[in-house]
């Protein structure tokens, strides 16, 4: 199954700076095709797992691959990363420094071209890197990620110092190369652009993962019921053929169900009735991105 | 190793300063060779001449480069420290080089630069040589020609040293100090408070001797003796004032000894250091 093809496994990662731990006992992974989202607060840990994950730093134990594999330069050169703000030589145009990571990656510069007009910099592709902007260097380090198409896009808070403007259009861009069947993994504190990009999430604190799932189970602003019927057996029965929910899952003596998009809770119940089904309990959660990682950051 | 190569040239050659110092070392050093000595050598009875021809022309030559060798090394420093303020190499890690690859990168940039003098003295020597020497033939020309595979060995030991340098201290000020400290000061005064016998055995002793100074004194007596009668009283002056120290064959093991252990710390370092 496609769905289940793994391009990241991460086992009991930890790293630690001097006392402080950074990350403890971090273990995710990520299928082909993914939006995933690492979310956390600042000094969460983000940074460091992605520094990780791209070989600039070492961990302390626990281990991890890409596509299987044990990480090195080669598997590197399948992943477009960008970590914290992207350093380029200064003196050198936008052109040659791209064609720099087109030599590092081995794949010619053919598509430098379209890469600089996808991030709007082809105007300038002659200036030199240091007369950009900050958000010009962080469209030529997200450029520079699409050097020589990769399988995987690997981005640290994409959208740092950008404008509205540049927020959004990165954000297309994003969605634009993860409809083109890239998995890309996102790390950002910014709760809607997770919520509007993202498709899974592992939620961070203090370099401990918290909740990993799902957004529209964790985080979307969708309405989650919970319900509860004094036949169980016979709720989850009835549930499960009903044609308007997105997601069950089982919670203690009921269920939590997530509806599809137009339904609301009136249907649900509607819908048992006619089965035969009372049920004794609907709760409505109005769950958000917002609510939820408070929530989680909190405790 | 070709793709690092081109990585490494378009990195370098597209970087101003590099530019202008290559050129202005170029400039200084003909300028050295053929206008400073003779400003200064006007004495009655000496002639500079032999300097300009061969064989001597090549101790000569290589004697004068020597001294521009602290601007090479200057500019590894430079380029591989500005690598860490702009954080170029842990960019480069990011895009896929290995860390092997990032120092292998700079090993081809110390070679390209050695390469670059020994080319410069070769032509100067040989242009030189023919220009002035009364006498050519093939033997005279090439017969002290081995002396620019010592003086490539030379630099790159050199420029091994300010990579290892800059390696450690990152910062192009600090790296840079300290090396002309440990060659000026620290080193020599180490050395002279050493017993005799063991003062060949320092680095810059013996990476040195790889490249014999030209022997003017001898050159200048030999030229005494035949133009005066008073001059040929003390023969071997030469060799009191210049003692010979390590065989040569030696001065080269050692070497290479130095510049193994060079790289296998700047290895070490690029290894174990967090690029963040």
């Amino acid at each position: 199954m496609p769905d289940k093809e793994l391009v990241l496994q991460v086992k009991n990662l930890s790293k630690s700076y001097r006392s402080i731990k950074a990350i403890s006992n971090l273990s995710i992974e990520v299928g082909r095709g993914k939006v995933y989202g690492i979310l956390g607060p600042n000094g969460s840990g983000k940074t460091t797992t992605l520094s990780i994950l791209t070989g600039i730093l070492e961990q302390d134990s626990g281990s991890f691959s890409w596509f299987g594999e044990e990480p090195s330069a080669a598997t590197r050169k399948r992943i477009g990363s960008m970590i914290e703000t992207p350093a380029f030589f200064p003196y050198m145009s936008l052109e040659n420094n791209l064609r720099i990571v087109a030599q590092i990656k081995e794949c010619g510069f053919d598509d430098i071209p379209e890469v600089l007009k996808a991030v709007k910099l082809y105007d300038r592709r002659k200036s030199r890197f240091s007369t950009l902007s900050l958000g010009m260097k962080q469209r030529l380090g997200i450029a520079a990620t699409l050097v020589g198409n990769p399988e995987i896009l690997v981005l640290d808070e994409p959208t740092n110092g950008l404008d509205p403007e540049g927020i959004a259009e990165v954000r297309e861009l994003i969605i634009q190369q993860a409809a083109a069947g890239k998995t890309i993994i996102m790390a950002s504190h910014i709760l809607s652009e997770v919520e509007k990009v993202c498709n899974e999430v592992a939620i961070l604190k203090n370099g401990i993962l918290l909740s990993q799932g799902d957004v529209r189970a964790l985080i979307k602003g969708e309405s989650i019921l919970e319900i509860k019927a004094a036949n169980t057996s016979l709720l989850i029965e009835v549930m499960k053929d009903c044609p308007f929910i997105a997601k069950t899952e089982k919670e203690n003596s009921g269920l939590t169900i997530i509806l599809k998009e137009g339904f609301a809770p009136e249907d649900l119940n509607r819908y048992a009735f006619e089965k035969g089904l009372v049920l004794s309990e609907i709760i409505v959660r109005q769950k958000s991105l917002e609510t939820q990682f408070l929530q989680l950051v909190k405790e | 190793m070709i793709k690092l190569l081109k990585i490494e040239l378009r990195k370098t050659l597209n970087y101003i300063p590099f530019r202008i110092l290559i050129i202005l070392h170029f400039v200084l050093f003909i300028f050295g060779i053929f206008f400073i000595p003779r400003v200064n050598f006007n004495f009655p009875f000496v002639t500079i001449l032999p300097l300009y021809q061969f064989p001597h022309v090549w101790n000569f030559t290589t004697w004068i480069s020597s001294f521009y060798n602290i601007s090479l090394i200057l500019l590894v420093i430079m380029l591989t420290c500005n690598e860490f303020n702009n954080k170029t190499f842990k960019q480069q890690l990011i895009f896929g080089l290995s860390r092997r690859d990032l120092l292998v990168q700079k090993i081809i940039l110390l070679l390209l630069l050695s390469l670059y003098v020994i080319i410069l003295v070769g032509i100067a020597s040989i242009t030189s040589g023919l220009i002035y020497s009364y006498k050519i033939t093939f033997s005279l020309i090439f017969d002290r020609s081995w002396i620019l595979a010592n003086l490539f060995i030379q630099i790159f030991t050199y420029l091994c040293f300010g990579l290892l340098f800059s390696l450690i201290f990152r910062n192009m000020i600090v790296s840079g100090i300290v090396f002309l400290a440990y060659r000026v000061i620290i080193e020599p005064i180490i050395r002279v408070n050493m017993p005799e016998s063991f003062r060949p055995y320092f680095p810059s002793k013996f990476v040195t001797k790889l490249t014999p100074s030209p022997d003017i004194l001898s050159m200048i007596q030999s030229n005494m003796q035949s133009n005066g009668p008073n001059g040929a009283n003390k023969p071997d002056a030469a060799a009191a004032l210049f003692p010979q120290g390590l065989p040569m064959w030696e001065n080269l093991i050692l070497t290479f000894i130095l510049i193994t252990v060079l790289l296998s710390l700047s290895m070490w370092i690029f290894r174990k250091r967090a690029f963040n």
